[in-house]
């Protein structure tokens, strides 16, 4: 067994109280996924607070998960982890222990791509950049509420980098289902996706993509990334746009089937 | 519930790319909460975009950056998110229940005829939202497509003269179309109905006329 302090807290910790006197709650969690190679126990202040007032985000911790099999790996274990398929392991250990080292991996390894997008959304340096401080931001406290059973890691920052683009450039609400709503319609066959390994699902994707024809792909990035209806990039393209519509669909159709084939 | 009427590819794209304004937003949110179908097709979407996201070439930004955000980081008092409360049971499902600010047995309804509606706000200027309560086997009230109009059962059911509608089926008609839906005598119908904005104009004598002239 180890014992694991964020590396940021043990600096800080002196400076911890709570509620009004030097206090540190231990919070023990990770018994219910341990795996093989031992367990991490994470220990973090419950309130951040500093006594100079300071105070310093920490992510939502992760709800117990009860899938017992599921590996959750420590940083440790990912030091050269430069390839996006461990961001969910990266997420997980965010999540799970305010992991500071992970979250520069992810940062270092990651950012330039979401700040790529921003780019290609908003055609400002200055507006990708910040938005895309606000999105890494975002991810650190939202960590917890990632689910790898419930979708890519890649797929999971996507739609945070795009929901601050859309309510700080395009100044407008963003409606989403809960996927915990009493009202809403549960699946039937919860295990139709079938739950993969958030990595395999991912080469699976990227699989998919290549073996689509390069103009099928570029038009779904065209619709991914850019803030251009499908009438502007017809006119682009110099297609119809009920070309550029069927196109899309068509492209889109066959990545599903490509996917739904794999399980 | 078997939903019949499903959100076409070009809706579910524009949704899961951002680009789909807020108005229709809400109309296919509320129909991916009941439909296990279309959330399954979100997932491949948004999946396809994470993909993408990681093939893009990484754009370098300036040299503090990480310095930045992790000054922040230490920096920034931020209480974690509260969990989010959710009742026992809804008849609407999220987000409308937000957007409304209750559920069915809360609302206040105005008069329209042998309908009611809610009108519910929201930020973009392109869209007219609101919640139509259609009395059991009356006709649907206003019913001339100026443009594109997206509508969602709730609860109840309509028909028209070629099709049916019941609860999460979403009805996409584009001006082209020209039919009377009416409610299903069983119950009244309740749905949320999107409809491209009214034209505004500045002028007092032309919003006068704009009725007589059907803008």
């Amino acid at each position: 067994m180890q014992i694991r302090v964020p590396e940021d807290f043990r600096s800080l910790q002196g400076s911890y109280f709570w509620p009004k006197r030097n206090f540190v709650a231990p919070v023990i969690h990770g018994f219910d996924r341990a795996v093989d190679c031992g367990m991490t126990l994470a220990i973090y202040p419950l309130t951040g607070k500093c006594n100079d007032g300071a105070a310093m985000m920490r992510p939502q911790r992760a709800a117990p998960r009860k899938d017992k099999t599921r590996q959750v790996m420590t940083t440790d274990q990912n030091q050269d982890g430069s390839l996006p398929n461990d961001l969910s392991t990266k997420l997980v250990a965010i999540a799970a222990s305010a992991d500071m080292v992970a979250f520069e991996a992810l940062f270092r390894e990651f950012s330039p791509r979401i700040r790529a997008y921003l780019l290609k959304m908003t055609r400002d340096a200055q507006a990708s950049e910040d938005l895309m401080q606000e999105t890494m931001i975002a991810i650190w406290r939202k960590a917890g509420q990632f689910d790898p059973a419930r979708g890519h890691a890649s797929a999971w920052i996507y739609t945070i980098a795009r929901n601050i683009w859309i309510d700080a450039w395009r100044r407008q609400r963003r409606p989403v289902f809960d996927p915990d709503d009493p009202a809403l319609v549960a699946d039937p066959e919860p295990d139709a996706p079938k739950l993969m390994e958030a990595k395999e699902n991912s080469a699976a994707v990227h699989a998919a993509l290549k073996n689509l024809p390069k103009e099928q792909v570029e038009l779904i990035k065209l619709s991914f990334f850019d803030e251009a209806s499908h009438s502007t990039i017809a006119e682009r393209l110099g297609l119809p746009i009920g070309t550029v519509k069927s196109r899309i669909r068509l492209a889109f159709g066959r990545l599903r089937t490509a996917l739904e084939d794999l399980k | 519930m078997t939903i019949r009427h499903h959100i076409n590819d070009d809706l579910l794209l524009a949704y899961a790319s951002g680009n789909l304004a807020e108005g229709w937003s809400l109309a296919v949110a509320c129909h991916l909460a009941m439909c296990p179908e279309c959330r399954r097709k979100l997932a491949v979407a948004e999946a396809t975009a994470g993909a993408l996201l990681e093939e893009l070439p990484p754009e370098p930004g300036p040299e503090n950056s990480w310095d930045r955000l992790k000054a922040r980081l230490l920096s920034e008092p931020q209480e974690a998110a509260e969990p989010v409360k959710r009742p026992a049971k809804a008849t609407l499902p999220e987000p409308l229940r937000t957007y409304l600010g209750g559920d069915l047995d809360t609302l206040k309804w105005r008069s329209m005829g042998t309908a009611k509606q809610i009108v519910i706000r929201t930020n973009d200027n392109e869209t007219q939202v609101r919640l139509l309560r259609i009395g059991a086997g009356t006709p649907v009230p206003e019913h001339t497509h100026g443009g594109r109009e997206l509508t969602l059962v709730l609860t109840g059911r309509f028909h028209d003269e070629v099709d049916s509608f019941g609860p999460g089926d979403l009805e996409d008609a584009d001006g082209s179309l020209t039919h009377q839906p009416v409610a299903d005598p069983e119950e009244d119908c309740i749905c949320l109905a999107i409809t491209d904005a009214p034209l505004k104009f500045r002028s007092r004598f032309m919003r006068i006329i704009q009725p007589f002239l059907g803008i």
